[in-house]
C-alpha cells in the first residue's frame, strides 16, 4: 500500500538541518537563509523529485548559485551592516549541548572565524557529509584546493581551540 | 589534540533541524510536486492489509457483485442458446417464462437461483472474505517537458500502476485474481528563465 507521507519530508528531516547550515553561512542574512534553502530545494525538487531520490550535493550547489545571485542585488554598505548579524546567526545553527556547551562553543567559534573559504569547505565535508569530489563541484573549484583548504582549515582549529579554551579558563 | 580528534568533535556537534513553520512553508512552496514520490512503508501496509476500511470494503463488494453480474450474464447467454423455451427463431427475447425461474433476492441474476449460479458459475457464492487490494507501482516513465496551453512548458511525468484486487474462499480453497492497469499523468510547472 502507498503511504499519504511525501518522500520529500522524510528527505527534508534527513537532510534540511545540514542545509540550513550552509545556507546560513552563504546567507549575506541571517533571515535570507531559510528562503535560500526553500528557493534551492523547491528548484531541485521539481525537477529531480519524482524520482524520491536526489543527491544532496544538487541542493548544496543550488544555494550556492542562488546565493551569489541574491548577493549581487544587495548593496555593499548593506552588507557591511549585516555581517555582524551572522556570527550569532552561525551559533543559533547548531544545537546546544550543555555538558560540552563551553568546548563546543569555543569550537563554533572557530569556525566561524576562519577565512570563509576554508569555513565552507569544513561545513560541507563535515555537516554535508559530502566528498571530496562532491564539494568541488559545489563550490566550482578544484579537487586540490577543496583538500588544501580543508587540511588549512583543521590545522587552524587545531591551534585556536586550545588557545580560545585556556583564555576562558584564565578568564574565569 | 590532532586533526582527527577535532573532526570528531565537529561531527558529534549537530546542526538545528528546520523548525515545522519552516517545514510547511517548504510544503506550501512545493505544491503539486511534493507529492510525486511517495513513501512505501511495510509496516503501515501491513496494519493496511489487516484492516481495509468500510469504504473500500463497501466498493470492492459492490465490485464483486458487479464481476458475479458479469459472469451471470454470460451463463445466462449460454443457457439461453441451449435450452428450448427461448425462440430464437423469431426473437431474440425470452417468450416463455422456464418453470423452474424463480425469483431469489439474494441472487445478483434475476431469473436465476445462488444455487443455480453456483452450479453453473463453479463457484460460491457465500463465505468470500473481504477482497485484499494493492497497488503496485510498475514503473514511472519521464515523458519530458511540454507545451500547455496557459504558455507555461511543464514536465510530464507518467506512473503506471498496477491494481489487484483478490477475493478469497478458504472453504473451497478457490482465489479469483483481478488486476487492472491504471495511469497517473502528473504535470509540474516549469519557471521560466
Amino acid at each position: 500500500m502507498i503511504n499519504p507521507e511525501p518522500i520529500w519530508k522524510a528527505w527534508f528531516a534527513k537532510h534540511g538541518g545540514k542545509l540550513l547550515l550552509f545556507a546560513r553561512q552563504q546567507a549575506r542574512h541571517p533571515d535570507d537563509a531559510e528562503d535560500l534553502l526553500q528557493e534551492a530545494f523547491v528548484r531541485i525538487w521539481r525537477i529531480y523529485g519524482h524520482t524520491g531520490e536526489v543527491s544532496p550535493g544538487l541542493v548544496y550547489r543550488a544555494i550556492r548559485r542562488l546565493a551569489i545571485d541574491w548577493a549581487r542585488s544587495l548593496d555593499r554598505r548593506k552588507i557591511r551592516e549585516q555581517k555582524v548579524y551572522l556570527e550569532s546567526s552561525w551559533f543559533s545553527s547548531f544545537e546546544r549541548n550543555l555538558e560540552k556547551d563551553e568546548r563546543n562553543q569555543a569550537l563554533i567559534r572557530a569556525v566561524s572565524q576562519l577565512p570563509k573559504e576554508q569555513s565552507e569547505v569544513l561545513t560541507l565535508k563535515i555537516w554535508g557529509e559530502l566528498t571530496f569530489d562532491e564539494i568541488s563541484r559545489t563550490l566550482d573549484i578544484s579537487l586540490n584546493t577543496v583538500a588544501s583548504r580543508y587540511r588549512y582549515a583543521l590545522q587552524k582549529l587545531k591551534e585556536s581551540v586550545p588557545r580560545e579554551l585556556n583564555g576562558r579558563s584564565t578568564e574565569k | 589534540m590532532d586533526t582527527e580528534d577535532i573532526e570528531k568533535e565537529l561531527r558529534s556537534i549537530s546542526p538545528v533541524k528546520p523548525s515545522s513553520d519552516f517545514c510547511d512553508r517548504v510544503e506550501h512552496a512545493l505544491g503539486e510536486a511534493g507529492t510525486v514520490a511517495m513513501c512505501h512503508l511495510p509496516e503501515e501496509s501491513s496494519v493496511e492489509q489487516k484492516e481495509t476500511s468500510p469504504k473500500i470494503v463497501n466498493f470492492l463488494q459492490l465490485a464483486g457483485i458487479a464481476a458475479l453480474l458479469v459472469s451471470g450474464i454470460f451463463i445466462s447467454i449460454e443457457l439461453l442458446n441451449e435450452y428450448p423455451f427461448m425462440d430464437n427463431q423469431n426473437s431474440s427475447v425470452l417468450s416463455v417464462q422456464p418453470p423452474n425461474m424463480v425469483e431469489d433476492e439474494d441472487s445478483p441474476i434475476h431469473g436465476l437461483t445462488t444455487e443455480q449460479l453456483e452450479g453453473y458459475s463453479d463457484l460460491p457464492t457465500v463465505g468470500w472474505l473481504d477482497p485484499f487490494t494493492e497497488q503496485r507501482l510498475i514503473m514511472k516513465v519521464d515523458e519530458g517537458v511540454i507545451d500547455r496551453a496557459s504558455g507555461i512548458p511543464a514536465r510530464q511525468f507518467r506512473y503506471h500502476y498496477l491494481d489487484e484486487t483478490l477475493w478469497t474462499h478458504p472453504a473451497s480453497e478457490t482465489r479469483v485474481l483481478s488486476t487492472t492497469p491504471r495511469q497517473e499523468v502528473y504535470l509540474i510547472d516549469l519557471e521560466l528563465y
